[in-house]
């Protein structure tokens, strides 16, 4: 009997451990090694950095550089001190007295938490706002931003949760202050930073980089907006088994998936130029008392984009404190109409049709015309009995202009705009470029006809319009904008080569016109300032323009846009450039405003360029 | 039929090679143990290393970024314009263009 009740016993006893081994072994099987796996093998993602983006030169515009993000563990925090409490530990507290109960104890852990990261980062904040030269601050807004931190972090460490990212980007020497704090409940996570050794400059160019709605980094407007897709690396992981000391296992698990890093861009940007232009910008943007005002400069041969400037601006870094339309990029988001400088391209048109000549004597520029009940003046009421083509462009005559568009009719007007690109987006590789639309065809009366030849009643943007002229300074040839030259992804390189959209006048017409363009300059309005900047040996082609700003459906006289395209060597054109100015306050002319710092550029070009004067 | 010592030596032979064989397994099993707690003993002392291989790998690459960082950033225009401004230089305000003569240009004909 005894012996029977040992053998029960022994069964149920092996019974009872193969039950637990089986249990362990199948039933349990994938959460224990789930558990074992989690205890020794560390999975870690491996930041794959943004890519850079190159002047001309191989210098950065904008780069990467190693930052880490912070964030909040609440629910650490709870656990931890719940823990030192109960074991009656000494903790870190800062505060006086320890208070009765543990949830009075974590919450003044927690607000005192706040309080110095508060602090800290509103530090921070302050002396960046006051090294980039912003506004000066009172006590009562530096008080007022302490607060807002203070509030923002407790709460951020309110919430049940055991990771809040404080959507803070930090570098190595904060992260390192903050270490030096020793403040439980706050982690780094390794990730990287946009970096721009030039500051704010070509801000519009470039566009800006920040998260998405899934917190994923993204590339905003201009060149990080266009290229988002080659900038941003593929982030990598490593997977590593780990001892208990949480030291790498030579022999143990290692896979990695390695991270790839963002292309690189390399620009046709040119560093010089582009900080010569933005110096002249700013200068002329305080002197002509504008409330805004861009540059763009250009290869018109192979249609490379040399500077593009744009003021007001803003700091890519901190772009979310600007006004949003800060963001857009002026010349290729903004329409406005041409004025002026876009009768050498009507002209060019009536002259490659055969229609008129430089010579051709208008017969109706004796005085004011009436179209449609509308009358058409010159800029200054002047009006000149035997007007030449090349006088109207000379002297910026709108009854020549007239003349020459109504030579050409509504037909051949449109197609040389639409064949010039207005209407159409030029491609320029920058996200932002939007293209005013083109009234249809069968839509258009006399007097749209006659407006636009003298560029009022159509809108244009920066962009086209100087590709448009480039043509005339490339012998007829329309070439694509383009900013980026190179992409570059290790050692593979992928070139971008120029390329030839159409072409829309005859070599001969453009002789023709560059020749008009070239006395415009020397004998037209702006002719004194081309003499005052020193550059009267070189000889330059432009136009200036003046266009009124339509207000609640009418012009306003006392609001221009006033603007400068012109080209230089004429013979042998090494850049154009296209100067605007929004509103100018000092003179609605553009032959005033920018002409000036068309040639102010114009001058310091020469120079970098070594090219001398051809007389 | 074969002596009386024959038989003793054949019956010794298996026996002598059995015992080899013991010692020979014996003295591979503790070479074996002693590799594999040597073995053990190195990898254990290696993790540390990797790890610390690792930290300065990192921390090169690091300072790598940041000095390339610092490289651009004293390159930068704006900041040498201003410096250059505060030590005294200024822009060249008309510059002089030499029209090459055409007697030097054909100076080696001499």
């Amino acid at each position: 009997m005894r012996l029977r009740i040992i053998r029960w016993i022994f069964f149920s006893l092996i019974f009872i451990i193969v039950a637990r081994l089986f249990y362990w072994q199948v039933i349990a099987h994938d959460s224990l090694i789930a558990k074992a796996e989690g205890q020794r093998i560390i999975k870690k993602e491996v930041v794959a950095p943004r890519g850079s983006i190159l002047y001309s030169d191989q210098s950065i515009l904008a780069g990467s550089e190693p930052a880490f993000s912070v964030f909040l563990t609440p629910k650490t925090i709870d656990i931890e001190l719940t823990k030192k409490y109960a074991e009656g530990r000494k903790t870190d507290l800062t505060t006086a007295a320890p208070p009765s109960d543990i949830k009075n104890y974590v919450e003044l852990y927690k607000k005192d938490l706040s309080r110095k990261l508060g602090q800290f980062f509103a530090l921070e904040d302050l002396k960046q706002i006051e090294s980039t030269g912003g506004a000066t601050l009172t006590d009562a807004d530096r008080d007022a931003k302490l607060k807002q931190q203070e509030d923002e972090i407790s709460k951020k460490l309110s919430q049940d949760l055991f990771w809040v990212s404080l959507n803070r980007k930090i570098d190595l020497s904060t992260k390192q202050a903050l270490q030096k704090m020793d403040l439980k409940g706050v982690g780094f996570d390794e990730t990287s930073l946009r970096f721009y050794p030039e500051g704010s400059s070509s801000a519009h160019l470039l566009g800006f980089v920040a998260s998405d709605a899934y917190g994923e980094e993204v590339g905003y407007f201009g060149l990080e907006g266009y290229y988002n897709g080659e900038l941003k690396g593929k982030t990598g992981t490593l997977t590593q088994e780990k001892d208990a000391m949480g030291l790498p296992i030579l022999i143990g698990k290692f896979l990695i998936q390695n991270a790839k890093d963002g292309k690189t861009l390399s620009l046709n940007i040119d560093r010089s130029i582009q900080h010569i232009a933005e110096e002249k910008l700013k200068e002329g943007i305080k002197k002509y008392k504008a409330k805004g005002a861009s540059a763009i400069i250009m290869d018109p041969k192979t249609g490379k984009i040399l500077a593009m400037a744009s003021f007001p601006t803003y700091d890519p870094l901190r772009a979310f404190e600007y006004p949003k339309q800060y963001h857009r990029n002026p010349i290729t988001a903004d329409s406005y109409e041409p004025g002026s400088t876009f009768k050498v391209l009507v002209m060019g048109a009536a002259i490659n049709e055969g229609l008129v000549e430089p010579e051709t004597i208008c017969d109706v520029c004796s005085g004011p015309l009436s179209i449609s009940g509308f009358t058409i003046r010159t800029w200054n009421n002047k009006y000149q009995e035997q007007l030449s083509m090349k006088d109207a462009i000379v002297h910026s005559d709108n009854t020549g202009m007239v003349f020459a568009g109504k030579k050409l009719g509504v037909e051949k007007m449109y197609k040389y705009i639409t064949d010039f690109g207005f209407g159409n987006l030029t491609k320029v590789d920058l996200q932002d470029e939007s293209s005013p639309p083109l009234r249809e065809k069968d839509t258009w009366k006399e007097i749209d006809l006659a407006t636009s030849s003298f560029g009022q009643g159509i809108s244009v943007t920066p962009i086209q319009l100087i590709t448009a002229v480039s043509s005339i300074a490339n012998g007829g040839k329309l070439m694509e904008p383009q900013i980026v030259s190179e992409i570059r992804e290790g050692e593979k390189v992928f070139k971008v080569k120029p390329r030839l959209i159409r072409e829309v006048l005859k070599e001969e017409t453009t002789l023709k016109i560059k020749d008009m363009m070239v006395s415009a300059v020397d004998k037209g309005e702006a002719q004194y300032y081309k003499k005052a900047s020193g550059i009267l040996g070189y000889k330059v082609a432009g136009k200036t323009g003046t266009a009124q700003i339509a207000v609640a459906g009418h012009y306003d006289a006392t609001k221009t846009v006033a603007s400068f395209v012109g080209f230089a060597p004429a013979d042998d054109p090494k850049f154009i450039m296209l100067v605007r100015y929004d509103q100018p306050g000092s003179s609605i002319y553009g032959a005033d405003t920018a002409a000036p710092t068309f040639f102010n550029i114009a001058k310091e070009i020469f120079t970098y360029y070594g090219i001398p004067p051809s007389n | 039929m074969p002596n009386n010592s024959a038989i003793a030596r054949s019956l010794e032979t298996p026996l002598y090679f059995k015992r080899k064989i013991v010692i020979g397994v014996v003295l591979i099993l503790i070479f074996a143990i002693t590799l594999q707690i040597w073995v053990a003993n190195r990898s254990s002392t290696f993790g540390e290393k990797i790890n610390s291989l690792e930290a300065t790998k990192y921390s090169l690459e690091l300072e790598n970024d940041y000095l390339r960082n610092q490289i651009a950033q004293k390159k930068s225009l704006t900041l040498n314009q201003k410096k250059s401004l505060n030590l005294g230089f200024g822009k060249i305000k008309n510059i002089e263009y030499i029209k090459v003569s055409p007697i030097a240009l054909n100076s080696n004909q001499f």
